[in-house]
């Protein structure tokens, strides 16, 4: 029974903070305690797993670089080092003996040649062995003028321009009729809500590489929830100061605050893009062919005509049009940089995970736009154009990521 | 709506972990150097370098008491032992082995000898001794288990001459060997064959992960490498080399040995004193050996190693280094 | 921008201000500790390689060295047939540079980083090359 405070006395400050840090020092005396004393009888015994991570291969001119992290619960030693299964030198910094979590980085003298696989073996200490496979090797970009330059370039070609060219089908949909609205936001739906799905599954790959120790799946949940949540807080404000149809708890945003959103949530999203593509290429992954470019500006276009769906009834000047493109496919661009130069497993989970957020974030709002008088939401989605709508957004979605699939 | 008192004291907090979680390291990285460095060599490592070396030209010819009839009784003392050992520079591997190290002793005898063997089990499961060579059932090392704690003496006679091996014969055997539990029997004959500078060579392999399937290192003497970096063999140009050669390979059918620049007479199993092969590479099955016979001409540095290039490069590479 | 307005309240700027000034302060602390101070020092050892037969030194040795310590390399061909060599430490930025004839030699001068085994090898001849390790601290 905890004892109450006096409601009408406020505890002190000292109080306060005793009660917060008094828990948090008996563990950590508990554990100390633990640590230090001879309580061998409680230590089970048994050799514990050993987990070595390769974690990223730069490849440099007659140079191989290795990355590694000892995610394991002891400490491991480095002893041999194999490529394609031959003993070959290396360096090792800052030693062969890994700590916990720690990492260490091992240079190799190799010849390697472009375009062919390599497996690189670390055999530990305990004769235990931890492989990577790189399916094509590739020069490793270096941050150069030039090297951002064409990363650059290739995230504006695939992201920053199909968004644009999206956005010209702007006097088209104005011409529609009215009554096709309903289907137009309802195919922008459907274009989001497998967006997100597809940023999601992308992210299941990666996790079958990251290490347990990382809880890939926690990193992404935790992009989800942070974007979703920090989105709607963003329309909030939007809906707030643009002005609203309604008041209160059916305050709906503006044409121009919805599109922006959807431009910022898309934007999101292909900021996980442009690091897929980056990282891909910096991964040995795939030939960044012409057939994979081709796709993806494809898919992004029709991005472009999800922000556009909700300007058709009102007002919107070139200059917020170029915004809401940038908005949109700006992104990819610092996508592409991240991925080339600093890519992280870990790290571009969460980012998916954002991108996902982001998507869900959008698409319940629009999704909500729709519902009419008290109906829910899946009622309204229901009505012929709106389900036509959704079903043909997915479509069109589906048919666009063949092309890059792989 | 959070005081900003508290705000304050919240983001000093953060400053002082970061400092604490950062500063460290870059602090130690700085220290002044207190003791004179030194290449050191680990204590695995430098047994295993040793003992590789010394398996070349080491022979235990036992306790040898002289005979009426004048062969020898000779009496060796063996023991098994579970022991860590280095297999690979900074690789280390449990294994069983007899007397301490990978391979065992090589029991050296002449043909007819009188052989008592006193092996004691010092390991944690049964083990045996199964020798190749021709003796009674009792002997074989097959049904008579030795128990640990317990000592088991084999006796027989040393025949036939040749290079032969013995080798634990425990179920499952393939482990047993695997694990180290080998060493090498030569038996001379009674005519001693022409003088010749000696070598005794074990081929094997090491699963260092235990998986059963696949070794991850192959060596010569139980050291991978070790022949080509640690310790180059001096050779004299000209002399007659005379190589023991054993194959002791689990888990690849087959293991082989190849000369650079010179080319060896083969006498399959030492049994007869006429070479059968001239070449310069010999495929042997697991258990099987051959006494090889060359001499190198010119000095220089020269390369041995299986010609099963897979197995060169995961550790069974060695060098003659002749010197004029 | 159509929408955001700029509107920002007291609160908001003061923590903003004090966010930049600690994240400044933070990254001039690390610069400072981190800075590199050994830059222009002369070197406190000097070896020879001596690149002959395909070795160096006649035995590629283990060379080791104290963590900081500026050393010299001294690297000359002393083959005595035309064979071209190199010299690279992988990891410590020594790279592969011009080839040696017979007769030729150049001089790398390299700080040893705190701790780690790196490994020395001609990038023309794989297998000639030996170990280097920082021992002592």
């Amino acid at each position: 029974m905890t004892p109450r405070p006096d409601p009408g006395k406020p505890p002190s400050a000292a109080r306060v903070w005793l009660a917060g840090m008094g828990p948090l020092l008996l563990v950590g005396a508990m554990t100390w305690w633990f640590l230090s004393s001879g309580v061998a009888w409680l230590r089970l015994g048994g050799v514990p797993i050993e987990k070595l991570a390769i974690e990223r291969v730069v490849f440099r001119p007659q140079e191989i670089v290795l990355k590694v992290r000892n995610e394991g619960p002891g400490p491991l030693s480095v002893g041999q080092l194999l490529v394609n299964d031959a003993i070959w030198d290396f360096s090792i910094t800052p030693g062969r003996e890994i700590g916990r979590m720690k990492g260490a980085t091992l240079s190799i003298p190799y010849d390697w040649l472009p375009g062919e696989p390599y497996v690189f073996t670390i055999v530990s200490g305990t004769g235990l062995k931890h492989s990577r496979t790189v399916e094509l090797a590739t020069m490793t970009p270096s941050a150069s003028p030039r090297s951002f330059l064409v990363f650059g370039v290739l995230g504006a070609y695939v992201g920053v321009i199909p968004v644009f060219l999206g956005l010209l089908w702007l006097p088209f949909l104005r011409a529609m009729p009215r009554t096709w609205m309903d289907f137009w936001l309802s195919l922008t739906i459907g274009l989001l809500l497998f967006l997100g799905v597809d940023t999601l599954k992308e992210s299941i790959d990666i996790l079958g590489r990251v290490a347990a120790y990382w809880n890939g799946v926690m990193l992404v949940a935790l992009g989800v929830v942070g974007a979703f949540f920090s989105l709607n807080g963003v329309g909030r404000v939007l809906t707030a100061r643009s002005g609203t149809a309604g008041t209160g708890a059916s305050a709906r945003p503006s044409g121009m605050a919805l599109a922006t959103l959807i431009a910022i949530g898309i934007g999101l999203h292909n900021l996980g893009e442009g690091l897929a593509i980056g990282a891909a290429y910096t991964l040995g992954e795939v030939a960044l062919g012409s057939f994979l470019i081709v796709g993806f500006t494809l898919h992004n276009t029709t991005e472009g005509l999800a922000i556009l769906s909700p300007l058709v009834g009102g007002k919107a000047s070139l200059r917020d049009l170029g915004i809401l493109g940038l908005l949109g496919g700006g992104p990819t661009i610092i996508g592409a940089w991240a991925g080339a130069f600093t890519y992280s497993d870990p790290l571009s989970l969460v980012f998916l995970g954002i991108g996902a957020g982001a998507i869900f974030q959008v698409v319940r709002v629009l999704a909500r736009g729709r519902a009419e008088g008290g109906e829910s939401v899946i009622e309204s989605l229901s009505r012929p154009q709106n389900a036509a709508g959704l079903l043909a957004g997915f479509i069109i979605m589906y048919a666009t990521s063949l092309l890059v699939a792989g | 709506m959070p005081s900003r008192r508290l705000l304050g004291a919240g983001l000093l907090a953060a400053v002082a972990l970061a400092a604490l979680l950062i500063g460290p390291a870059h602090l130690t990285a700085q220290r002044p150097p207190s003791t004179p460095p030194a290449p050191e060599i680990g204590p695995l490592a430098r047994a295993a370098r040793d003992h590789a070396v010394r398996t070349l030209t080491e022979f235990d010819y036992g306790k040898a008491t002289p005979l009426r009839d004048g062969t020898s009784l000779r009496e060796y003392w063996i023991e098994a032992k579970h022991v860590e050992v280095e297999v690979a520079p900074g690789v280390r591997f449990p294994a069983w082995t007899f007397n301490g190290a990978v391979p065992g002793p090589t029991i050296r005898c002449t043909e007819g000898d009188s052989i008592r063997i006193h092996f004691t089990n010092h390991g944690t499961m049964p083990h045996s001794m199964h020798f190749h060579g021709i003796h009674r059932a009792g002997m074989d090392g097959v049904f008579e288990q030795v128990v640990p704690g317990q000592t088991f003496i084999y006796e027989f006679r040393a025949e036939p001459f040749g290079l032969h091996l013995y080798h634990c014969h425990t179920m499952p055997v393939k482990m047993h060997i695997s694990r180290g539990l080998f060493g090498v029997f030569l038996v001379d004959p009674k005519q001693p064959r022409p003088k010749a500078r000696e070598m005794v060579m074990v081929m094997n392999g090491f699963d260092t992960d235990l998986n059963g399937e696949d070794n991850e290192f192959y060596t010569v003497n139980g050291y991978a490498n070790v022949f080509f970096r640690d310790y180059p063999i001096p050779v004299k140009a000209g002399e007659l080399q005379r190589v023991y050669l054993v194959n002791m390979t689990e888990l690849d059918l087959v293991n082989s040995m190849h000369t650079h620049a010179t080319f060896f007479h083969v006498y399959p199993t030492g049994t007869s004193l006429t070479p059968s092969l001239y070449t310069d590479t010999i495929t042997l099955g697991q258990g099987e050996r051959a006494i090889l016979e060359f001499s190198y001409a010119y000095p220089g540095r020269y390369l041995f190693h299986a010609h099963q290039n897979e197995f060169a490069e995961l550790g069974w590479l060695g060098q003659f280094d002749v010197k004029p | 921008m159509p929408i955001i307005r700029r509107k920002e309240t007291p609160v908001m700027k003061r923590i903003a201000l004090t966010l930049v000034l600690v994240l400044a302060l933070v990254g001039a602390a690390l610069a400072f500790v981190g800075r590199d101070k050994e830059k222009n020092l002369p070197p406190t050892r000097t070896v020879v390689m001596s690149m002959k037969d395909y070795t160096f030194n006649d035995q590629n040795p283990t060379l080791a060295f104290k963590p900081g310590e500026r050393v010299r390399f001294i690297i000359t061909n002393d083959e005595p047939t035309p064979v071209k060599h190199n010299f690279r430490i992988v990891g410590m930025d020594v790279p592969c540079e011009r080839e040696l004839s017979p007769g030729e030699s150049r001089e790398v001068i390299v700080t040893i980083p705190p701790s780690g085994e790196f490994a020395y090898t001609c990038c023309t001849h794989p297998g000639m090359g030996g170990k280097l390790v920082v021992a002592g601290r």
